[in-house]
C-alpha cells in the first residue's frame, strides 16, 4: 500500500521500518529524439516522452517497493517523486517514502 | 538556394507552428474542459487530510503526468519576451495546459478504480530534453 500523506486511513502503524527508495536512470532511444524535435515545431504533447516517464516512474515505484518489502513493511507512507535531468537525454526519477507495518483498526 | 535554407524553411516551421500550434491548444482546451466536468464528483485536495466524517476503506497513491513541448512560435515570441522582460504569456498558457491535464489523467485513473476523492495532491515540474514534464500526484480514497 502507497500513500503521500502520514499515515494510512482506516489502518494503525505498528512499527517504523524507515527510508526507503528507488531510483531509476533512464535515457530515450534516438528515434524518440528526432520526433520529438519534429513535435517541438508544431508543439503539443509528446506521447513518447510521457509514457517513458510514466513507465521510469513504475520502475522507481517498484524498486522501493521491492526494498520495503524486504525491511518488512506492509505499506510506504509519505511517498515523495523527484526527477533530475543527469546529462543530455537522461533523467533521474526518484522515489522514496517511509516504509511502516500497518494492521486493520478495529471499527 | 541561400535565401530559402535561411528565410523560406524557418518561416514556414513558423507559421506551422503558429497555424498548428494554435489549432491544437484551442482543441486541447476544449478537451480539458469536457473532462473536467465529466469528473467534476471526484474532488481534489491539496490538504493532507481527509474532510471530516470521511470513512475510507482503501486508499492507495495515484499518479498523471504528461510532457508538453512549445511550438516555434510560441519560441519566438517568449525569446522576444526574455528581451524586455515580463510575463511570458505563450508559456503560462502551455503549462496551465499540462497542468490541468496531469490533473485530469491522476483523476480518471483514480475514477477507473472506483476512488471518491483524492487529497495531498502534488506538483512537479522538470526540464527534459525538449519538453516540460509535469506530474500530479496524490492520496486516493474509497469510502466504506
Amino acid at each position: 500500500m502507497l500513500t503521500n500523506i502520514d499515515h494510512a486511513p482506516g489502518w494503525r502503524i505498528v512499527e517504523h521500518k524507515g527510508l526507503v527508495q528507488g531510483s531509476t536512470v533512464q535515457s530515450k532511444h534516438i528515434g524518440r529524439d528526432i520526433f520529438a524535435s519534429l513535435k517541438n515545431i508544431i508543439g503539443g504533447e509528446l506521447k513518447g516522452y510521457t509514457e517513458l516517464l510514466e513507465e521510469a516512474r513504475n520502475e522507481a515505484l517498484r524498486r522501493m517497493m521491492t526494498q520495503a518489502k524486504e525491511t518488512g513493511a506492509n505499506a510506504v507512507l509519505n511517498v515523495r517523486f523527484s526527477t533530475s535531468t543527469i546529462t543530455a537525454g537522461a533523467a533521474e526519477i526518484l522515489a522514496y517514502g517511509t516504509a511502516v507495518l500497518v494492521e486493520r483498526e478495529e471499527a | 538556394m541561400g535565401a530559402v535554407l535561411y528565410f523560406v524553411i524557418p518561416m514556414a516551421l513558423l507559421a506551422a507552428g503558429l497555424i498548428i500550434g494554435t489549432f491544437n491548444e484551442r482543441r486541447h482546451y476544449k478537451s480539458i474542459q469536457q473532462r473536467e466536468e465529466q469528473f467534476q464528483a471526484l474532488m481534489v485536495f491539496a490538504g493532507k487530510s481527509l474532510p471530516e466524517g470521511f470513512d475510507a476503506v482503501e486508499v492507495t497513491l495515484v499518479s498523471g503526468g504528461t510532457v508538453v513541448a512549445e511550438d516555434r512560435f510560441k519560441a519566438l515570441l517568449a525569446w522576444f519576451r526574455n528581451i524586455i522582460g515580463g510575463r511570458i504569456k505563450s508559456y503560462e498558457n502551455l503549462l496551465e495546459r499540462g497542468r490541468r491535464e496531469a490533473v485530469l489523467r491522476m483523476k480518471e485513473k483514480a475514477a477507473a478504480e472506483g476512488f471518491s476523492i483524492i487529497v495531498n495532491t502534488r506538483f512537479e515540474t522538470a526540464r527534459i530534453s525538449q519538453g516540460v514534464e509535469i506530474f500530479a500526484y496524490g492520496t486516493a480514497a474509497k469510502a466504506r
